[in-house]
């Protein structure tokens, strides 16, 4: 995971101390930053979330431009994609 | 075709009537405009009945108003009044007509203008290049065999080939900014939601604005007064500039800074932190908006949509809600950062387009040295600036004879009168002005 700059990290750790407490004291893990779907599993489960059949003829545009979206959830969180 | 200042002042004057300059606008449309595949719809009878109108009330000693009998073409997604809206989609071919026209529409209606065309564009907003599936690529009226950019290409097209005088598009992420950039025109990205957007077919609401072209600085001012309601008090100060550079230096045809450089040669030189961040950003808030917005068309007919815009929609439907309110919180902290940053400068000057118009042939531009599709990425630098919110002013190089390239000036917030202001003065010293089409369209 690439290191998230200042101000990102500071709203991530705030986010997290107004969370309610004693998760991770009980053991609960704290959750992990959200993650574009990118396996061909990913991207089922979110399609059948979503209420969408991919049609085939898509699923691979699908794909590349998840994998697209990707690179940008990661520059944003200041990595180098 | 005479400029809005001309064709309002001889209509009001009784110089000419409203019926004569539509007819005259009709003709040259139907001569000239099929080349540019740009226009979706033309609306005679509307067209005829406001003229009409027009003519009646200059006959009973009535001002129509300052944009008295100007024809104008709307973007395929603004609403008009007994027409199905269809944001350029086949999709919407039947849906039923629109109750009332745009509020945009409305207003350069009650203003005296005349609607004459719904004008073609990217399927939904999404894209910086009017290729689209139903109605055909636009064609730049500077070398047809390029791109007019999008995606309010046929907005462009149509006033930068001299065909109306005005025409209005809406700008998500660039897609006034880049038609204006590649047709050599002005176009205006208004501050964040501060023209009307009520009747306007949505794309990303976190960024969609509404905006019109003109062929002049002159003539943007006037319309934007009629569509703001307000007027462009203009200081008497001289205005406070800085150079953007950094990212939008790096990615920039040498024409665009050399005349930024000799616009503004003192002026500092001013880095927006984060740019490629905020870009980022950007595109998964766009993704996300627009992917939810058609959620259902998408469950329904995918395969209904055009094949340029429906992958990109699925992708975009399938992000977590949590990244795209990741992406919002910075872009949140983001805006106020810039606003802060650059509270000491009037003007921001800035390319519009990182090149000229692609070939249709083969759509894609040079980024960072590398090949990359011209429909995501011809707005490098006009998509941060729609980030932070701010007002931007698309305006032509004057360069006749060769293809046209724009400049960006970037206001504060509800800065536009000083945009009008530097533009007018560029466009006196001869660095900016909309020279007309070298090809015969």
């Amino acid at each position: 995971m690439p290191r998230a700059p200042f101000f990102h990290q500071l709203r991530l750790a705030v986010s997290r101390w107004l969370a309610p407490r004693g998760g991770e004291a009980a053991g609960i893990a704290v959750p992990e930053l959200a993650q574009v779907p990118q396996t061909p599993e990913e991207i089922d489960a979110a399609a059948a979330a979503a209420g969408i059949v991919i049609p085939e003829a898509c699923a691979p545009g699908v794909a590349a431009n998840l994998a697209l979206l990707a690179s940008h959830a990661e520059r944003m969180r200041g990595g180098g994609a | 075709m005479k400029s809005v200042a001309e064709i309002a002042r001889a209509v009001r004057s009784g110089e000419c009537s409203a019926m004569q300059v539509l007819e005259e606008c009709l003709a040259g449309i139907k001569a000239q405009a099929a080349p540019l595949i740009a226009v979706t719809r033309l609306l005679e009878d509307r067209a005829r009945e406001e003229a009409g109108r027009i003519d009646a009330m200059i006959g009973n000693g009535v001002d129509p108003g300052p944009l008295a009998g100007v024809p104008y073409g709307v973007k395929d997604l603004f609403d008009v009044a007994g027409l199905p809206t269809t944001a350029g989609s086949v999709i919407y071919a039947e849906a039923p007509p629109a109750a009332a026209d745009a509020e945009a529409v409305a207003r350069l209606r009650d203003a005296g203008a005349v609607l004459v065309a719904t004008l073609n564009m990217d399927e939904f907003a999404y894209g910086f290049a009017t290729i689209n599936a139903a109605h055909g690529t636009t064609r730049n009226p500077h070398d047809p065999s390029r791109l007019a950019g999008g995606s309010s290409g046929g907005s462009a097209a149509l006033v930068a080939a001299g065909l109306l005088p005005l025409s209005l598009g809406s700008d998500t992420n660039g897609s006034i900014r880049v038609p204006a950039s590649l047709t050599g025109i002005y176009g205006l990205k208004p501050t964040h939601a501060d023209l009307p957007l009520a009747g306007v077919f949505p794309f990303a609401e976190s960024f969609d604005d509404a905006g019109p072209f003109t062929a002049s600085v002159a003539d943007m001012r006037l319309v934007w007064e009629v569509l703001s309601g307000r007027s462009a008090v203009l200081s008497g100060a001289a205005p406070r500039v800085a150079r953007l550079g950094g990212r939008f230096r790096e990615n920039a045809d040498p024409d665009q800074l050399a005349a930024i450089d000799a616009t503004a040669p003192d002026a500092p030189l001013i880095e927006l932190p984060d740019i490629a961040r905020a870009r980022s950003a950007a595109f998964l808030i766009t993704a996300f908006e627009g992917g939810n917005l058609h959620r259902e068309a998408l469950a329904r007919e995918a395969m209904a949509f055009d094949p340029a815009t429906r992958d990109r929609l699925i992708a975009g439907a399938l992000l977590p809600r949590a990244l795209y309110e990741e992406a919002q919180a910075f872009r949140a902290e983001y805006r106020a950062r810039i606003e802060a940053l650059v509270a000491d400068f009037d003007v921001l000057l800035a390319p519009a387009t990182p090149c000229v118009a692609p070939l249709v042939e083969d759509p894609r531009i040079t980024i960072d040295g590398k090949l990359v599709p011209a429909r995501a990425d011809l707005g490098i630098h006009t998509q941060p600036i729609s980030f932070t919110g701010l007002p931007s002013l698309a305006v032509p190089l004057y360069r006749p004879g060769v293809l046209p390239l724009g400049l960006q000036l970037i206001g504060r917030p509800h800065g536009e009168a000083d945009l009008f202001r530097f533009a007018a003065q560029l466009e006196e010293q001869g660095i900016i002005g909309s020279g007309p089409p070298p090809v015969a369209v």
